[in-house]
């Protein structure tokens, strides 16, 4: 039963989005977004009763993650392993552990807010939006669920061309050229994520006799360290496009300023978690020795995404650059927890992945409502936003100071757990990353400050005296954001002992 | 000795000469109506005794080749033409089947003399199919194709006579057996020779240093027949490749052989980066793709000709799609060379995204074949060894570059334009024909491909 359940609940938003395609389905817009929302929605309520339940379900089924995966983890939730289009010689399995569940409900939760959030931002092909925001998220389900290395690869590579039509179709005159931009850094990093998992599979066939790609089934603790390090390179070149790691980050900035304000959404919330997902799985889970090895090097290039992201940030004059850049910043923060090598560490990155996914989904929305309202997204021409628009500010405040990692809010305890994870990492280097990483935040404080105090406060200039507050529908999606982040903030050891039983 | 029990081996072969005595029976009656039906009746019943021969396994390669030449050719047929060729019919099909006769008999060579031969009648038969249209610009290229044809092929011919040298025969397979039991065997003696024979064939394949002919080719010949030259002889060549390469095959001959691939897509991947006109990125295309081929080919290992026979079999499909897309976007705007297909998408969904799933297939995305073929070939190559890891790295630089080639064609399909300047797409019910039957195979073998690549492992353990 379980088995089927999921595999319906990834398969559903497909079929919601060929539903919308049908030449029979309204062409009108109220009638298609109606649709799309109440669908978003009761997806989102379907994620959430299938883990509740779904943690009862099996407890003693063996073949899990967690036995191949990592000591720390133990799974609750069963394995599906289905054995449909065996014949295609590649077998389609799907699976669920810890991770995997939280990501599942963190890509419901923002498809739903992105949905509701595209009312204004999207003004031509209504059909071809929700239909492909729902095809990407079936193909993020998937990712976060597939337990075999060739179908995860496949779908990281279809990924691209759902989001390759939404930026370019709905954004900017730019947007082309940014998501051609895009694609090119995915799909060149994407070659290299091939070229490791072919490695992985043939090394194990070597190995252990055994031709499978199933990630529960291969085993790579008796290869090599050089080789474990060679595929983990490659690997660390395949998902640090989308993380984004340093060198590979050029995209981002570009990409965010052209798309449009729900695709910008999309694109940070979830699309950068899955880089970090895959060092999860991959790095980490299986080539633990060669990650063992890298983990310095690592954390260092997670330093300097944080100052570099940091000090970009400040000097942006355009307020939606701002806020991605910033989103490499914490990304940084993210890359040091995973790269500890701790259980805290560990705890605080998927903390943080969870809370930047709801900050910068907010950040990215509230950019958006002042850049449609005012007309200009320039640092230096807006002030005053608070006094015409008490509600955006102080939802905008909630998620600003969530974003700076102010206590009691979600993004503080990710940023501590990530930093406490390198203190007490075993490895000498990462006690110097966390010293210089706990003074770089001051940074992160500085730049949104900067924006807070640029945007929000100040005197309003007479040409914006008829803007209007946020509409009914945004409220909607900044209180609930705002909601999460303070429960989150409050309450974090619903997730942590979740991530820790 | 020639007898009639065997005579079902050549039957495909007897069906098309037969065909080409109908046509011209055909011509002196001007039956114009009735010629393109019999030669699809020809082509594909010479298909069917070609699939109901008995085989050889190790002529199983050769086979696959020939079938995948007819399959091609029969699609080819379908497609739209020029008013001169619509005048010409009959002489067009009796020139096109013409050179596919030869091109299977080139598939099937078992010596030099008989690959000479077959090439050089292929060639000549394919200059008049150049020139039909008789425009100054055609005629100057096709005779400029043919002249360099002529001197490519002498060198093959030197290579082959360098051999007979050597080794005292023309036959593949003796050339094969002298050089296995020769005891003081070295690759230094075979160098000219075989550098002869790689530029020879090389010229067909339009690899790198002499492939230039390619770009005018396909730039200015009528799209029907770029499309043909694009798929059929290539895939003649390469199966004479894999025997001439199966007879003298060493490291030295592989290495140059991928030298000689990786330059070609390099050259491919510069040439197409700047390019906007639909037809040059085929061109580009062509070369990438034989380059991918050329360095599975140059391995020889039992898996990386499996991928080698899976690759082709993919590519042929996306190419014909992708060219009948072309055809049809030629035809709505008036013959133009440059085909300004701007808005595609919106004005005809169904046809862009049939023509967007084709050149998604060349990108090597997934839910297309494109894609398994893509990881089949890379995991082919990957399996003789870590030492040809550079050479991947390098196959990764151009599909990454190539990926910036064929999103411009996606990425003008879905540019927006005011109604009134878009372009009504009118095509021939024969030519939406070919692109969905061709969409479908990529799609269908995108998501079901075990069966072909079962069938390319089967055959390749025995080449």
């Amino acid at each position: 039963m379980a088995e089927i359940s999921l595999l319906i609940f990834i398969f559903l938003p497909v079929i919601a989005g060929i539903t919308i395609l049908t030449p029979l389905f309204s062409d009108n817009q109220i009638y298609i977004r109606r649709f799309s929302v109440y669908f978003a929605i009761l997806h989102l309520l379907f994620s959430l009763m299938f883990f509740i339940f779904g943690s009862n379900i099996d407890m003693q089924n063996t073949d899990c993650i967690s036995c191949v995966f990592a000591p720390d983890f133990k799974a609750a939730l069963p394995f599906v392993n289905n054995n449909v289009l065996n014949q295609i010689g590649i077998h389609i399995s799907f699976g669920i552990d810890r991770l995997s569940g939280l990501m599942m409900i963190l890509t419901a939760l923002i498809t739903t807010l992105t949905v509701i959030a595209s009312k204004l931002y999207v003004k031509k092909h209504f059909k071809y939006f929700y239909s492909l925001v729902f095809f990407l998220e079936t193909i993020l389900l998937g990712i976060f669920t597939t337990t075999d290395m060739f179908v995860f690869f496949a779908l990281w590579e279809l990924e691209l061309i759902p989001m390759y039509l939404l930026i370019s179709i709905w954004g900017n005159h730019n947007s082309k050229k940014s998501a051609l931009k895009f694609v090119l850094y995915t799909f060149g990093g994407s070659l290299f994520l091939l070229l490791g998992i072919l490695l992985i599979y043939f090394t194990n066939f070597a190995v252990s006799g055994v031709l499978t790609a199933d990630i529960t089934h291969i085993s790579m603790n008796r290869v090599n360290l050089l080789l474990q390090l060679v595929i983990s390179v490659f690997l660390i070149v395949g998902f640090g496009v989308k993380v984004p790691i340093f060198p590979l980050h050029k995209w981002l900035a570009d990409t965010h300023t052209n798309a449009a304000t729900p695709v910008s959404m999309l694109l940070a919330a979830l699309l950068l978690k899955l880089g970090i997902y895959g060092i999860i799985r991959f790095n980490f889970g299986l080539l633990t020795l060669g990650f063992t090895v890298l983990a310095p090097i690592l954390g260092l290039l997670a330093i300097v995404n944080v100052i570099y992201g940091a000090a970009l940030a400040y000097y942006q004059k355009d307020i939606k650059r701002l806020v991605a850049y910033s989103s490499i910043s914490q990304m940084g923060l993210v890359l040091l927890g995973v790269s500890s090598l701790t259980n805290i560490g560990y705890s605080g990155a998927v903390y943080h992945i969870i809370s930047h996914a709801l900050t910068a989904a907010g950040l990215f929305f509230i950019v958006g409502i002042i850049k449609l309202r005012f007309r200009t997204g320039n640092i230096n021409r807006l002030s005053g936003v608070a006094s015409i628009a008490p509600r955006l500010y102080g939802f905008s405040m909630v998620i600003i100071l969530a974003a700076a990692g102010i206590p009691f809010l979600s993004g503080f305890i990710g940023e501590f757990l990530s930093i406490y994870g390198a203190v007490v990492s075993s490895l000498v280097s990462f006690k110097l990353y966390a010293v210089i990483g706990v003074f770089i935040l001051i940074l992160s404080a500085l730049y949104l400050m900067k924006l807070v105090h640029e945007v929000f406060f100040g005197l309003l200039p007479e040409r914006f005296k008829n803007v209007q507050d946020i509409a009914v529908h945004e409220f909607i999606v900044l209180g609930a954001l705002s909601f999460i982040i303070i429960l989150l903030g409050c309450f974090p050891f619903v997730i942590i002992d979740f991530l820790n039983v | 000795m020639f007898s009639f029990n065997n005579i079902i081996h050549y039957l495909s072969e007897i069906l098309i000469a037969l065909t080409i005595f109908l046509q011209i029976i055909c011509s002196l009656f001007n039956l114009k109506k009735i010629s393109n039906y019999l030669t699809a009746a020809g082509l594909g019943l010479s298909l069917y005794f070609l699939i109901a021969a008995q085989v050889w396994p190790s002529e199983l390669y050769s086979f696959l080749f020939k079938i995948m030449i007819l399959i091609s050719s029969l699609l080819i047929l379908f497609l739209n033409t020029r008013r001169v060729f619509i005048k010409y019919t009959i002489h067009f099909n009796i020139l096109y089947l013409f050179s596919i006769l030869f091109l299977l008999m080139i598939a099937d060579s078992t010596n030099y003399l008989s690959l000479y031969l077959n090439i050089e009648l292929f060639s000549l038969a394919v200059y008049f199919l150049f020139s039909m249209d008789k425009r100054d610009v055609t005629i100057a290229e096709s005779y400029k194709y043919l002249v360099l044809t002529v001197t490519a092929s002498a060198f093959m011919l030197a290579g082959a006579a360098f051999l007979y040298g050597l080794t005292g025969s023309f036959y593949f397979q003796r050339i094969s057996d002298y050089i296995k039991t020769s005891s003081n065997y070295s690759f230094s003696t075979y160098v000219i020779p075989f550098f002869f024979i790689i530029t020879g064939l090389g010229f067909k394949l339009g690899v790198f240093p002499l492939g230039n002919w390619l770009i005018d080719i396909y730039k200015n010949v009528d799209t029907k027949i770029a499309a043909f030259i694009s798929v059929a002889p290539k895939l003649a060549i390469f199966s004479a490749l894999v025997k001439i390469l199966g007879s003298i095959i060493t490291f030295e001959s592989s290495f140059i052989i991928i030298l000689f691939a990786l330059f070609t897509g390099i050259y491919g991947v510069i040439y197409g980066i700047r390019s906007n006109n639909l037809k040059e990125i085929m061109a580009a295309s062509s070369y990438i793709n034989i380059s991918y081929l050329l360095i599975a080919l140059g391995l020889y290992t039992k898996l990386s000709l499996a991928t080698m026979l899976f690759y082709w079999a993919v590519y042929v499909l996306m190419n014909i799609g992708a060219f009948a897309g072309i055809i049809s976007l030629e035809h709505s705007n008036q013959y133009s060379q440059n085909a300004d297909f701007r808005g595609y998408f919106y004005k005809n969904p169904l046809f862009g995204l049939c023509f967007g799933i084709c050149i998604i297939g060349l990108l090597g995305f997934p839910l297309t074949s494109g894609f398994i073929a893509k990881i089949y070939l890379i995991s082919g190559i990957l399996n003789s060894g870590v030492i040809i890891l550079p050479v991947i790295l390098i196959m990764i630089a151009l599909m990454i570059v190539s990926v910036c080639i064929y999103l411009n064609v996606i990425k003008k399909m879905f540019e927006e334009i005011p109604y009134k300047e878009m372009n009504v797409i009118k095509t021939k019910s024969t030519n939406a024909f070919v692109l969905y039957i061709c969409t479908f195979m990529t799609l269908f073998l995108g998501i079901l491909p075990a069966w072909l690549i079962k069938m390319c492992e089967y055959i390749s353990i025995y080449i």
